[in-house]
């Protein structure tokens, strides 16, 4: 037993430092010049950073990605707000439940390639132009599955009594919804907004159809690599990446104050 | 100001889950809605609260018909089963809340809160988050939450059945002395008879939708009138009667009319000489002690288990060995019309 | 909830109003798209089985769709597999540490999938990392080019890519299950691999199953890494339908041949869902 068990153990610890390894040595060669495959250490620099900030073309994708993500997110929110508030009252009926929850799910458990494509013909048969508006659209789409689920068990955690309890004391709807229903809901949307912002900031097989010339950062990325591996490609390989470390830190963040007022 | 039920009914679907449900209940009055879980209970208590709306009958209080006020209009304030305590607000913010629906703010709001909290002996946890209470101390921000606002009636739906026995029987004394300084009207949901019996006025005993019995606790112990409550409330001995007034322990003089059914409590049954019409010789089974009395199970010659309190230990008789039983007819108690059992 | 308190016929109806344009009229739009035609650069918009003809005849597709399968099922069996050792690791240590392992797992799916393949594409190119190394514990002289562009790389991206989401899963199940479940069976006698069998993997598999899922669907149709690592070798099934949409213009046919992915993501999809809700695992309806 005990050589089995060091060998799955090995197996194990390789396989949590290879998720890693390859992107932080990514990460390095974005500092140093890079010569038949060797880095040449004595030439660390900023270098190629400073030649990013310069490209305007790259500027360009970071708003148009920044710009996505900030609405995209937002209406993300507010529809699965209502969503998940609707499926989970008790007057809606049982079908409406599973036909929404279903519907919601589908383009975001379908390979995405077909959800690119679904959206790609249905907007140019709607005379949709790509563009920025349209990945919006096809970026609310995909990431509502992310929101919806979240509220939705949040929701489904509540004790019901907890609004009976309000209107009990005399609320009405709205002191309901903003002094009681919506604090409890805090968390989970604070989860949804920073997944589903990472989700945006990184989707590129749905956004890729309908793009246009809307360029968002994942997708000016795409275009560059096909053309090979340069330190200025990895310059920006670490500017995204240091992004998702802040969403995830944010993430992070929320649930370590959580668990401390659970502990207290 | 009385609480007046009228023909109430209430169906899922096709299943009528309460039907027929007539009562009064007087103004200041502690009054226990007791029955088994699907009993229809909750729901009843549900209806009074405007939560769920009957599909038949009116609630009337204080001559005021209010089967279609919502539940935020109805001068009625509910405990509810596991607090709903709003998580994220201090017990302050709690107790405040329905003060605050109300338009109260600044100074006359904070005396009366902190008045409340301290009468529920919480003034030191003012600050404290629902989660970070335990059982006993959310029950009595719960309870300080509602009587802030100074309801008519207050609705306790099984408010102490999450806590432990010591801390219950605490809750319990809490709650009596409440109502006898408030002198509100409180309608309590248990399924705990013991707990019905001891605090309230009058207790309605509910079992499948149906109102079996309303009475004193005193007289559903002495005087049910159905089996059901017979053998709901308390242990019980059951045995029929016919016409004539046979049971297969001999003839009773008790009065009767058709065939019945007779109860007696373990307690009234007498062991060894007796003198009673209803007698039978009886086997020794079962021994249970429960410090100040003991149970016993006996076996009759008929095959009938009969169950026997005796104070202390009981313990004169062996198990497995043969006494007299009897049945005296000023302790029975004449079920008429009862089926056969 | 029960909250009456919303004018529910206002909500109902944007709802559905955007769940019609948003995810109805799409899927429908994309399954008709997959019976018209391309004549001359456009599309011609009668209808016709011909796409669905080709794609069952032509024996390219089905050669490209097989092998393309076959990859994601080595790829999703070797995620099972790697994951379920990362798993159980991970789930035997101390929670401090158990946390942090199953968070640094996690973050990794934050991360850009396009970044995840060039990253790959800097390991296994051909003065790549891994080529560095080997000349330098002195196994080979000169840098190899079979590490990149082909079937081999493309599989060990996917599985870079995809091995977080199987051992999240699979560690989501091993933790539910009770440490009394386990002491129950020792204390009956049974033995580690015993318990293994019977207890943990039985116990754990409906979790881990929707991992597989995970990976399966994503890989089946994935076309951006046989795109950058896969070079001239690496067509797949997913990059024959996007060069519909690219050089190859003929979206109906792309249509068609994503119809035929569809219900195999569907089949997929719908085997999970059984198999991560078997009976032991379902309440009985009052």
């Amino acid at each position: 037993m005990k050589p089995v068990r060091t060998l799955l153990n090995t197996i194990a610890i390789l396989t949590v430092f290879l998720l890693y390894a390859p992107i932080f040595l990514v990460m390095l060669t974005s500092f140093f010049s890079v010569r038949r495959g060797k880095i040449i250490w004595e030439s660390f620099s900023f270098n190629w950073y400073a030649k990013l900030f310069s490209n305007a073309e790259i500027g360009a994708a970071v708003l148009s990605s920044i710009k996505v993500g900030i609405v995209a997110v937002t209406a993300t929110l507010v529809l699965s707000l209502a969503m998940s508030i609707y499926t989970s009252r008790a007057r809606t009926p049982r079908w409406e439940r599973t036909t929404i929850s279903a519907l919601v799910f589908l383009p975001f458990l379908l390979p995405p390639i077909i959800t690119g494509m679904a959206l790609l013909v249905t907007m140019k048969e709607m005379g949709i132009a790509r563009g920025v508006n349209a990945v919006i659209l096809g970026h609310v789409v995909f990431v509502l599955a992310i929101g919806f689920r979240t509220l939705q068990t949040r929701l489904s955690m509540l004790d019901p009594a907890l609004i009976w309890a309000a209107r009990d004391l005399g609320a009405g709807p709205w002191r309901c919804f903003f002094q009681v229903l919506l604090p409890q809901l805090a968390m989970p949307l604070a989860t949804s907004a920073i997944m589903s912002l990472a989700i945006s900031f990184d989707e590129t097989m749905i956004t890729l159809f309908i793009v246009g010339d809307g360029m968002t950062l994942p997708i000016r990325l795409y275009g560059m690599m096909r053309y090979g591996f340069t330190p200025e490609i990895s310059a920006l390989v670490t500017l995204v990446l240091l992004v998702t470390a802040i969403l995830t830190g944010a993430l992070a963040i929320l649930y370590r104050g959580r668990t401390a007022s659970i502990a207290e | 100001m009385d609480l007046i039920l009228d023909e109430l009914g209430k169906c899922y679907g096709s299943t009528w889950v309460l039907k027929q449900i007539n009562l009064t209940i007087g103004s200041g009055a502690f009054f226990s809605l007791l029955g088994a879980s699907g009993s229809g209970k909750t729901t009843l208590l549900k209806a009074i609260a405007g939560i769920e709306m009957p599909d038949q009958g009116r609630i009337m209080h204080g001559g005021t018909d209010i089967t279609s006020h919502p539940m935020e209009k109805r001068p009625f304030n509910t405990v509810f089963q596991g607090y709903a305590l709003f998580p994220h607000m201090t017990v302050f913010d709690n107790v405040a809340f329905g003060l605050r629906v109300k338009g109260q703010r600044g100074g006359v709001l904070k005396k009366s809160v902190t008045d409340m909290i301290d009468r529920v002996g919480l003034s030191d946890r003012i600050h404290a988050f629902p989660a970070q209470l335990s059982g006993g101390q959310k029950q009595r921000v719960a309870i300080a939450r509602v009587l802030v606002c100074e309801p008519r009636v207050i609705l306790l739906d099984e408010p102490l059945s999450a806590l432990d026995a010591v801390l219950r029987g605490q809750m319990q004394r809490f709650l009596k002395e409440l109502h006898r300084d408030l002198g509100l009207t409180f309608v309590f949901v248990t399924h705990d008879q013991d707990e019905a019996i001891s605090l309230s006025d009058r207790i309605c005993i509910l079992n499948q939708g149906r109102i079996e019995q309303i009475d004193t606790p005193d007289a559903l112990y002495h005087a049910p009138r159905t089996t059901f409550v017979a053998e709901f409330i308390g242990l019980n001995n059951l045995f029929q009667m016919d016409a004539n007034g046979d049971t297969e322990f001999g003839r009773t003089a008790t009065a009767h009319s058709g065939s019945s059914v007779l109860t007696i409590r373990p307690e009234s049954v007498q062991v060894g000489e007796t003198h009673a019409r209803l007698k039978s010789s009886a086997v020794l089974t079962d021994r249970r002690f429960h410090g100040d009395n003991t149970l016993l199970t006996f076996r009759t010659v008929t095959g009938r288990e009969i169950l026997v309190r005796r104070p202390g230990r009981g313990d004169t008789i062996e198990l497995g060995e043969e006494t007299m039983l009897g049945f005296p007819d000023r302790d029975c108690t004449v079920i008429p019309g009862a089926g056969p059992k | 909830m029960t909250a009456h308190w919303f004018s529910a016929a206002i909500w109902r109806v944007s709802i559905w109003a955007f769940l019609l344009m948003a995810v109805l009229i799409p899927i429908g739009a994309f399954l008709v798209y997959g019976f018209f035609g391309v004549e001359g650069g456009s599309i011609v918009y009668t209808l016709s089985l011909a796409n669905y003809i080709e794609v069952a005849s032509d024996p390219v597709y089905r050669k490209v769709l097989g092998k393309t399968l076959r990859i994601a099922a080595e790829v999703s069996v070797l995620c099972f597999v790697t994951g379920y050792i990362v798993a159980v690791f991970i789930n035997r240590q101390r929670p401090v540490l158990k946390y942090t392992l199953i968070f640094a797992v996690a973050i990794p799916l934050m991360m850009s999938y396009v970044i995840k393949i060039y990253s790959m594409r800097g390991l296994l190119g051909h003065t790549g990392f891994l080529n560095q190394f080997l000349i330098w514990i002195g196994l080979i002289d000169e840098p190899l080019s079979v590490f990149l562009f082909n079937l081999t790389a493309v599989r060990m991206t996917l599985v870079f890519a995809l091995v977080p989401f199987s051992i999240l899963t699979t560690f989501v199940g091993l933790e539910r299950i009770p440490g009394a479940t386990i002491n129950a069976a020792r204390d009956l006698g049974a033995g580690p691999i015993r318990i293994f069998w019977t207890i943990v993997l039985p116990l754990s598999f409906p979790s881990a199953v929707v991992g597989v899922m995970f990976t399966f669907v994503l890989s089946v149709g994935d076309f951006l890494a046989p795109e950058l690592v896969g070079g001239v070798n690496g067509l797949t099934y997913g990059r024959l339908i996007f060069s519909q949409f690219g050089i190859a213009f003929n979206w109906p046919l792309g249509a068609a041949l994503s119809l035929v992915l569809m219900v195999l993501s569907f089949a997929v999809i719908a085997v999970a869902g059984r198999l991560s809700n078997p009976g032991w695992l379902r309440r009985e309806d009052p």
